[in-house]
C-alpha cells in the first residue's frame, strides 16, 4: 500500500487552538493576577519596603580600640571619640567609627576593660609573629607543623576580639611619634644618613575575619591613608622641599565615558538576568497547567480525538505558553525599570555624593532587549512544554521548575564573569550567546561590529527553540508519556527486570551510562593523570603518556558498553553491527575516508578564528613530543589511530546508533550517534568536526550493516592525520607531488587546491555510492 | 464501515512484564447498526476503542474506519468518527456552547454549518436551557448532554462509544441510550461498549463478548443465545468467561507459562 503524502500543518486549526488555550488562561483570574498585577504592584512596593528598611536598619558605628595612642604625633589623628573629621572624604562618615583609647578611660570605664583585652590581643599576636619568623619562611606556604598551633592563635584572637566587642585593634608603637620627628629634623636638615632611619616599628591595623570587622578596617585603612599624606605634606615642607617629590610620574587617567554608556553599564549587568529568570518562570506556569493539568482534568483525550495533528496541539500551545512568557518578563522588566529609576533618582537627590547617577537605557537598547526576548522566550517555552508533558500532574510538573532554573542561572552566572565578552564561539551556545551579546548591546547599541553576530546569535537561539520543540512533539506522540498512570516503582523489581528480560539492543538508558562514564570519566581522570605523569622521568613521560592514552580510551569508551552489552543485552551482534562486510564497503570507506581528509582540515584551518584558542602552549609542546618523530610510528598510530577506531566506533556507530535505531528513525539516529560522538571531545573544534565525521561514520554504518567498514574509515583518516603531523622538511617529496602539496611557514604538509578538488569530486561521488548502497531487504 | 482485522496491542509494565491488552481480535462494523462491546473491567474494551479512534497505536493487526487505515491515514480516521467515553473531558471555564463550537470549528464546520448544527442538536438533546452556562456549574447529567452534542456536531458516520452511561443517574442513562437508538435509525455506524447486560439487550443489534483481549463470541444476539445452552445473555457470559478462566489455568499450568495467541485458540 502506498503511504499517503504526509500532510501539511493546518494553521487554521492550530490558530484555532491557540486562541482557546489563550482565552482559557486569561479567564482563570489567579493566573491573570501573578502574572499581569503581581509584578506591576510588587516592585514599586518593594522600592517603598526598601526605603523604609534603610532608615530601620542603619548601620551601627564600629568600635575601633587604639593602643599607644600616646604616641601619636601631630596633627591629630583622634578627636574625642571619633577619628578627626578632616580625614574623611564625607566629613559624616567619621561618626560610623567609634574611637576608644586610653584618653577616653577617665569617660567611660568601660573602655578600661577593652584596652585591657587589647593589649592580651596584642600579646597574643606577637607570639604569631614569633611562630611564623621561628618557621623561617617569608612567603609562600606555610609548613605544616606551625599550621595547628598557627590556628587556634587565629581563633583564639578572633574570639577575644569578637566578645569583647572590638571590631578593629589599631596598634602605635612606643615612641612613634618622636621618631617621625626625628626623621623630619633629618631630613630637614640634610644630613647624610647611613643607614635607612625609616626602618622604625610601623602602626598596625587587626582585624578579625568577620565581614563587618574587614569593612571597619577598611575604612580606618583609609583614614590613615589620608592622615599619612598630610604627614608627608608637612614633612617636605619643613625640609623646604617641594610637594611633588614623592610622586615623580603621577599619570592623569581619564575615562571619556558617553552620557548612555555609563548608566548602561549597571543595566547591562542587571536586565539580563532579569530576564532571564521571568521568561523560564512565565513560561512554566502556564506550560504545566497546559500540558500536565490537561492530563489531570481529562481533557488530553477530548484534545487526542479531535482531527487536529499532535504536532499542531503542540505548536498552538507552544505559542500560548509563548505569549505569557514574553508578557511576563516584558511587564516585569517595565516594572522593574520604572521603580528601580525613580528610587535611584531618589537616592540621587538625598545624597549627591553618591556614584554616578544612573538613567533608564536609551531607546535603542531597550529595543534590543525586546529582540533578544524573543528567542529566549521561545527556547523557555518550548522547554517547558516538553517537561510540563513529562509529568504526570500538576504537582509532578511545578518540581521540574527547579532544575531548570539552576541549570539556565548557571548559563547566566558564566556570562557575569568579569572581562567575558561575546566571541564567535559563544555567539552559538545556548543563553550564553543572546545574553553576552544583549549586555554590549544595551551599552553600544549601534556597533557594526556587534551587529554582525546578531544572525549567529538569533539563528542558534532558534535552532535551540527548535530542538526543543521537537523534543515536546516527541512527548505528545508517546503513549507512555501521554496516558502514564502513577506506577509503583519497585527498584528491587527493576532491577530483577533488567536481569530477566533482557532487551537485545540497548535503549537510550544505557547509552546515557556510557557516555556519561565516557565524559565525566574523562574529566575525573585528568588530575590523577596529570600527577601520575610527573612522577615519571622526563625521558619517558612521552611513552608514558601514550599508554595511559590508550588505556584511558579503552577503559572509558569501548568498557562500558562491551560490559553493559554483555551483561545486560542479547543480540551482541547486532547491538556491535559485527555482520562481516564486503570487501567493496570496505574499500570505498578507506577510499572516503583519504578523500575527506584534505577537505576536513582544509575546512578547520579556514574555521580557526571561529573557535577559541585550543590548548595552552605548555600542553601543545607536550602534545607534539608526544606523538612527534621521537616516539615510534606503530606506537602512535596505535595510539591515536587503531585505539579510538576501535573503540569509538563500537560504542558510537555500535551500541549508540543501533540504541536510537528505529524503523522510520534511521536518520534522527545517525544525527544523534553523531552528537554524541562530538560531545565526547574536548575540545571545541575536535567536537565540530567529529560531529560531522560521525554523520559519515553512522551512514556508513547504517547503509552497510557493518561497523568495520566504519572503523576502517576511522582508522585511515586519523592515520593519514598522524602521518601528516610526524613529516618532517627534512623528508623530500617526490617531484610531481608539488601541484598537490606544499610546505607552509610552520613547515606543515599543506594540500594545495587541485588535490582538494580532486578531493571533492571523490568524496562526493563516494558518498553518493554510500547513500545508494542496497539494503539487505530483512533490514528495509 | 468499521473493520477490524486481528488487532492486538501490547504495553510493557513493571510488574507484570508485558501486558497484552488486545490479543488478535476481528470484528466488522456496518452502517445503520449497534455492534456491543460487551466485557468486565480490563477486558481490553477501552483498548480496543482508543485503537480505532487513533489514540493508540497498534502493536499488530489493522483496523480501517469507513475506508480510512488507522494506522496510514489516523487523521481522516479521527475526522469521521465521534468518540464518548467516561474519561474524555470538558473544558471547565467554557460553555456549553462555546464547547461545542470550538469542536465544530475544530472538524472543519464553517460558522454556517456550525450554527446549523449546534440548533439542532442542542434542541434534541435540550441543551438551550443551560447552554450559556461554564461546564464547572453544570450537574453530571448535563455534561454528559454536551459531551453528547461534542461528539455529534460534525455529524460523523461512525460513532463509537465507550461505557458512556458511567456514573450517570437511570434518566439520564435512559436518555443515552435512546438518542443512540436515534442514531442508529439515522443510519450511523455505532460501536458501543459496556459491561451492563440491560444495555446489551436493549441496544445491539451485533456484539461481541470480551475478556483478556481475547473475542469469546460474536454475533448477533439471537445467534449467539442459539448457540448456548444457557437461559440468557448474562448466564452465558459469565458461563463464557468461566471455562476460559478454567482452560486457561489448565494451559497455563501444562505449559508453564500463560499462552500466546500463536500457541492456538484456547477456547476450541
Amino acid at each position: 500500500m502506498t503511504r499517503p503524502e504526509k500532510p501539511r500543518l493546518d494553521f487554521r486549526k492550530i490558530r484555532i487552538i491557540f486562541g482557546r488555550e489563550l482565552r482559557d488562561q486569561l479567564r482563570d483570574r489567579r493566573t491573570l493576577f501573578m502574572v499581569m498585577a503581581l509584578p506591576v504592584l510588587l516592585y514599586p512596593a518593594l522600592g517603598i519596603g526598601m526605603l523604609q528598611m534603610a532608615v530601620v536598619f542603619s548601620e551601627r558605628p564600629r568600635t575601633v580600640v587604639v593602643l599607644g595612642s600616646e604616641s601619636l604625633p601631630q596633627p591629630k589623628l583622634i578627636e574625642g571619640s571619633a577619628f578627626a573629621a578632616r580625614w574623611f572624604a564625607d566629613p559624616g562618615d567619621a561618626l560610623r567609627l567609634k574611637v576608644e583609647s586610653v584618653e577616653q578611660l577617665r569617660e567611660d570605664p568601660e573602655i578600661g576593660r577593652r584596652l585591657e583585652i587589647a593589649r592580651r590581643v596584642h600579646d597574643l599576636y606577637r607570639q604569631r609573629l614569633q611562630l611564623i619568623g621561628s618557621a623561617g619562611l617569608n612567603s609562600g606556604r606555610r609548613p605544616s607543623k606551625i599550621e595547628s598551633p598557627l590556628q587556634e592563635l587565629n581563633e583564639q584572637i578572633n574570639a577575644m576580639l569578637d566578645d569583647a566587642g572590638i571590631d578593629v585593634l589599631v596598634v602605635i608603637p612606643d615612641g612613634f611619634g618622636d621618631k617621625l620627628a626625628e626623621v623630619n629634623r633629618l631630613i630637614a636638615g640634610r644630613e647624610r644618613i647611613a643607614e635607612d632611619p625609616s626602618e622604625y616599628p610601623r602602626p598596625m591595623i587587626l582585624a578579625s575575619g568577620d565581614e563587618k570587622s574587614l569593612i571597619a578596617s577598611r575604612r580606618v585603612e583609609r583614614v590613615f591613608d589620608s592622615w599619612e599624606q598630610e604627614l608627608l605634606r608637612l614633612r617636605l615642607e619643613a625640609a623646604g622641599l617641594p610637594s611633588s617629590l614623592p610622586s615623580p610620574v603621577d599619570a592623569t587617567v581619564v575615562t571619556v565615558i558617553g552620557s548612555a554608556q555609563e548608566s548602561a553599564l549597571v543595566w547591562s549587568r542587571l536586565y539580563p538576568v532579569i530576564l532571564v529568570v521571568m521568561t523560564v518562570t512565565g513560561a512554566f506556569y502556564p506550560a504545566v497547567d497546559l500540558a500536565a493539568g490537561e492530563k489531570e482534568r481529562g481533557t488530553m483525550e477530548t484534545l487526542l480525538i479531535s482531527p487536529a495533528r499532535r504536532i499542531e496541539l503542540v505548536l498552538a500551545k507552544f505559542l500560548t505558553i509563548l505569549v505569557f512568557s514574553l508578557a511576563t518578563a516584558l511587564l516585569n522588566l517595565v516594572s522593574l525599570g520604572l521603580t528601580a529609576t525613580y528610587m535611584l533618582q531618589l537616592v540621587g537627590a538625598v545624597n549627591p555624593n553618591a556614584e554616578a547617577s544612573v538613567a533608564a537605557p536609551s531607546i535603542l537598547g531597550m529595543l534590543w532587549i525586546l529582540v533578544m526576548l524573543l528567542p529566549l522566550a521561545a527556547l523557555f517555552s518550548a522547554l517547558s512544554l516538553a517537561l510540563a508533558t513529562f509529568a504526570r500532574s500538576t504537582r509532578e510538573g511545578q518540581y521540574y521548575l527547579s532544575p531548570l532554573m539552576i541549570v539556565v542561572m548557571l548559563l547566566v552566572a558564566i556570562t557575569a564573569a568579569p572581562g567575558i565578552e561575546i566571541q564567535p564561539f559563544h555567539s552559538v551556545l545556548p543563553v550564553i550567546g543572546p545574553i553576552l551579546l544583549l549586555k554590549e548591546l544595551m551599552v553600544d547599541p549601534t556597533n557594526a561590529d556587534l551587529l554582525a553576530y546578531l544572525p549567529a546569535v538569533l539563528g542558534a537561539s532558534f535552532a535551540y527553540a527548535g530542538l526543543a520543540l521537537w523534543w515536546a512533539v516527541a512527548q505528545f506522540h508517546s503513549e507512555a508519556v501521554l496516558f502514564r498512570e502513577a506506577e509503583r516503582f519497585d527498584l528491587r523489581l527493576w532491577l530483577k527486570r533488567l536481569w530477566t528480560h533482557k532487551p537485545s539492543v540497548p535503549g537510550p538508558g544505557g547509552v546515557l551510562v556510557c557516555l556519561s562514564i565516557g565524559m565525566l570519566g574523562q574529566l575525573i581522570l585528568m588530575q590523577p593523570l596529570g600527577t601520575w605523569l610527573a612522577s615519571i622521568p622526563e625521558s619517558e613521560r612521552p611513552r608514558a603518556a601514550i599508554w595511559a592514552l590508550i588505556a584511558q580510551q579503552l577503559l572509558l569508551f569501548l568498557l562500558p558498553a562491551a560490559l553493559l552489552a554483555a551483561t545486560l543485552l542479547t543480540d551482541l551482534r547486532r547491538t556491535f553491527r559485527l555482520k562481516r562486510p564486503t570487501a567493496t564497503s570496505v574499500v570505498i570507506a578507506i577510499a572516503l575516508a583519504a578523500a575527506l581528509h584534505p577537505l576536513v582540515s582544509e575546512l578547520m584551518r579556514h574555521l580557526q578564528w571561529f573557535f577559541p584558542p585550543g590548548l595552552p602552549e605548555g600542553s601543545q609542546e607536550f602534545l607534539e613530543t608526544m606523538l612527534g618523530p621521537s616516539q615510534p610510528a606503530w606506537l602512535v598510530l596505535l595510539a591515536i589511530a587503531l585505539t579510538p577506531a576501535v573503540c569509538e566506533e563500537f560504542l558510537f556507530r555500535g551500541f549508540v546508533l543501533t540504541a536510537f535505531d528505529r524503523p522510520g528513525r534511521r536518520r534522527m539516529a545517525v544525527v544523534l550517534s553523531a552528537i554524541a560522538f562530538g560531545a565526547v571531545h574536548m575540545l571545541p573544534q575536535q567536537v565540530f568536526y567529529a560531529t560531522l565525521l560521525g554523520l559519515v561514520l553512522g551512514l556508513l554504518a547504517i547503509r552497510t550493516q557493518s561497523i568495520w567498514p566504519g572503523l576502517a574509515f576511522h582508522f585511515t583518516f586519523n592515520g593519514i592525520a598522524v602521518l601528516r603531523e610526524r613529516w618532517t622538511a627534512s623528508e623530500q617529496l617526490p617531484a610531481w607531488s608539488d601541484v598537490f602539496l606544499s610546505v607552509d611557514g610552520d613547515n606543515l604538509l599543506q594540500f594545495n587546491w587541485p588535490l582538494l578538488a580532486i578531493a571533492a569530486v571523490v568524496s562526493v561521488s563516494l558518498l553518493v555510492l554510500v547513500c545508494r548502497w542496497p539494503l539487505p531487504r530483512t533490514a528495509q | 464501515m468499521i473493520d477490524v482485522h486481528d488487532l492486538s496491542k501490547r504495553f510493557p509494565d513493571l510488574h507484570q512484564g508485558e501486558v497484552v491488552a488486545l490479543d488478535g481480535i476481528s470484528f466488522e462494523v456496518r452502517p445503520g447498526e449497534v455492534f456491543g462491546l460487551l466485557g468486565p473491567n480490563g477486558a481490553g474494551k477501552t483498548t480496543c476503542l482508543r485503537l480505532l479512534s487513533t489514540i493508540l497505536r497498534p502493536t499488530s493487526g489493522t483496523a480501517s474506519i469507513d475506508g480510512k487505515d488507522i494506522v496510514e491515514e489516523p487523521d481522516e480516521v479521527r475526522a469521521r468518527i465521534g468518540f464518548l467515553s467516561g474519561t474524555t473531558g470538558l473544558y471547565d471555564r467554557m460553555t456549553a456552547r462555546e464547547t461545542v463550537e470550538y469542536f465544530g470549528r475544530l472538524y472543519g464546520l464553517s460558522e454556517e454549518q456550525l450554527s446549523e448544527s449546534i440548533e439542532r442538536i442542542f434542541t434534541t438533546l435540550s441543551i438551550h436551557e443551560f447552554a450559556d452556562v461554564l461546564t464547572i456549574r453544570l450537574s453530571t447529567g448535563m455534561r454528559q448532554k454536551v459531551s453528547i452534542a461534542r461528539t455529534l456536531v460534525h455529524d460523523p458516520p461512525v460513532l463509537i462509544f465507550d461505557e458512556p452511561t458511567t456514573g450517570l443517574d437511570v434518566l439520564v442513562a435512559r436518555a443515552v441510550l435512546d438518542t443512540v437508538a436515534r442514531l442508529r435509525d439515522e443510519g450511523k455506524c455505532i460501536i458501543y461498549s459496556t459491561h451492563i447486560m440491560r444495555e446489551v439487550e436493549r441496544l445491539c443489534d451485533r456484539l461481541a463478548i470480551i475478556h483478556r483481549g481475547r473475542i469469546l463470541a460474536e454475533g448477533s444476539q439471537r445467534d449467539i443465545m442459539a448457540a448456548s445452552d444457557q437461559p440468557d445473555l448474562e448466564e452465558h457470559f459469565f458461563d463464557l468467561v468461566s471455562r476460559f478462566e478454567s482452560t486457561l489455568a489448565e494451559v497455563t499450568a501444562e505449559i508453564g507459562q500463560e499462552p500466546q495467541r500463536d500457541a492456538g485458540e484456547v477456547n476450541s
